[in-house]
């Protein structure tokens, strides 16, 4: 990275919304969303499918905990910055609008519209600063051997964070798409049936 | 009579309906699709009874060998099917045969030849006498699968959906070549000699159980293929519903105490959540048909697949 003012205070930006307030226990708490199967075996708060819910999850969680608490070379990288905005401008407008659903029955219009449509930036946005976060992490990762687990032992195991971060990656290649169609699907099914109510 | 085919969302699959002969059977009716549509032969069609409206509960399907006339509700000259294609359909053989061909290859790949240069490690490798052992018994093991599969299993459903072979084979495959790693790699430890034979030893003999127990399974049912369920009974199934799973599971138990790694007992617990699925599923369905009620026998109290948990 070329050390330059503008991304000297980018990075700074970086750093500051990464210790800004309470991010890491607001991701990890998203953790408390399990989700709902169709036959709701498990007490659940959402009702959205395991194949939708558990990959936002998992990557909240790798990426708050895995990268940016473990690595901290990573926290001064501009990418922190778009996905903290990323990720919390569409917490606030979910979590706003299940809040108004359980307390109210309802939920505004204009909120519903905000639920399915900002997505179609913030999740380009979102997935993009994850994947960069993660690409930018892996030299750290591979120097540091953190997390790493060698043969020989006992249990005749081994674990190695680099290569388990680079299937990480790979599975945004499905995923991505996979989590957009989902969405854009949702959106189909709920704009128009606020139509017809 | 006139069949009325229909698909789920209403649209007439067959135009214009097909006629049979009043005394027709489902299957006559499924030949009979699959000359109108050529593309949809009879495995791959799922037939229906029409959901009232308003009515909860799963739809009826239609039975092959049943007669039209016993899905009619007081019209027998009309009946109205709903369709639903499941897709290409494979043998069950098939899917079995390529799904456990690949471990039985993968895994001696392992043991015989130098791929561990790709991952790193140089130079020539020790190969402990448990190692060979694990190798033999898991050839065995999964030699044995594939020859249940041609000569003892009887299958209730001839066919599966096509992608079942991709899914299956990607579990089977993956794991095999997980596990096969670890045992085989220049860094593995073996365990002490006698825990080795008590893992290898308790592994043969639920091998050889889990045989019995196919065995048992395949005389229940009939030869001309009527697949009607019976209440298992004899050797294990006389304590548990699924002895097969039970004998399954702990044969692999064996397998992991003798070798010992990780990846071996996450497969152990991965199988063994994905049998308990399928065991509570048969031992509610045997319940729910052997009541007790109209002369039926009254299916007796018994572990599902694990005592003394489940």
């Amino acid at each position: 990275m070329v050390p330059s003012p503008l991304l000297r205070r980018e990075g700074f930006e970086g750093r500051r919304a990464y210790h800004g307030v309470r991010f890491r226990g607001a991701a990890s708490a998203a953790r408390t969303d399990c989700r709902g199967h169709g036959d709701s075996s498990w007490p659940c708060l959402v009702r959205s499918p395991v194949s939708a819910t558990l990959p936002q999850i998992g990557s909240r969680l790798f990426l708050t905990w895995g990268i940016l608490w473990s690595f901290p070379e990573t926290r001064a990288h501009i990418l922190v910055s778009s996905l903290v905005i990323s990720w919390s401008i569409t917490e606030i407008i979910r979590y706003s609008f299940f809040g108004m659903k359980e307390a109210f029955g309802f939920a505004p219009s204009w909120l519903l519209w905000l639920r399915y449509s900002t997505f179609l930036i913030l999740y380009p946005t979102g997935i993009t600063s994850e994947v960069g976060l993660l690409y930018v992490a892996l030299p750290y990762i591979k120097a540091s051997e953190k997390y790493c687990i060698r043969m020989p032992n006992k249990w005749n195991f081994s674990f190695d964070y680099f290569s388990a971060s680079i299937l990480a990656l790979a599975i945004y290649i499905p995923g991505s798409p996979h989590m957009y169609q989902y969405m854009l699907g949702q959106r189909r099914k709920a704009l128009s049936k606020s139509k017809t109510a | 009579m006139k069949v009325t085919v229909v698909s789920r969302s209403g649209r007439e699959v067959i135009k214009g309906g097909i006629e049979l002969h009043d005394e027709a059977t489902v299957s006559d009716l499924q030949e009979a699709i699959h000359a109108r549509t050529k593309k949809y032969y009879p495995s791959r069609q799922r037939l229906t009874l029409p959901m009232q409206a308003g009515i909860q509960g799963k739809p009826i399907v239609l039975s092959p060998k049943k007669k039209l006339v016993d899905y009619c509700d007081g019209n027998v000259k009309n009946l109205t099917v709903v369709f639903k294609d499941l897709g290409v359909q494979v043998l069950y053989r098939t899917l079995f045969f390529w799904e456990y061909l690949g471990p039985l290859v993968i895994y001696p790949i392992f043991y015989y030849f130098p791929v561990y240069k790709y991952f790193g490690y140089e130079g020539e490798r020790v190969v402990y006498p448990v190692q060979t052992y694990a190798m033999y018994y898991w050839c065995l093991h999964y030699s044995k699968r594939i020859m249940e599969t041609f000569f003892v299993h009887r299958f209730s459903h001839a066919t599966s959906p096509l992608s079942n072979v991709f899914r299956n084979c990607a579990y089977y495959w993956t794991f095999g070549a997980y596990i096969a790693y670890y045992v085989n790699h220049p860094m593995y430890t073996p365990v002490n000699d006698l825990q080795m034979k008590i893992g290898f030893g308790f592994g043969l003999i639920c091998q050889v159980s889990n045989f019995y127990c196919h065995i048992l399974l395949r005389n229940l049912r009939n030869p001309n293929g009527n697949g009607g369920y019976q209440i298992p009974h004899g050797f294990l199934f006389n304590i548990v519903t699924c002895a097969n799973y039970t004998t399954e599971i702990y044969q692999w138990l064996g397998f992991n105490i003798a070798t010992q790694t990780i990846a071996g007992y996450v497969f152990l617990v991965v199988a063994a959540l994905i049998m308990t699925n399928w065991a509570l599923a048969k031992h509610r369905r045997l319940k729910k048909l052997f009541d007790g009620k109209e002369g039926r026998p009254r299916y007796p109290r018994r572990w599902v697949i694990l005592p003394p948990f489940i």
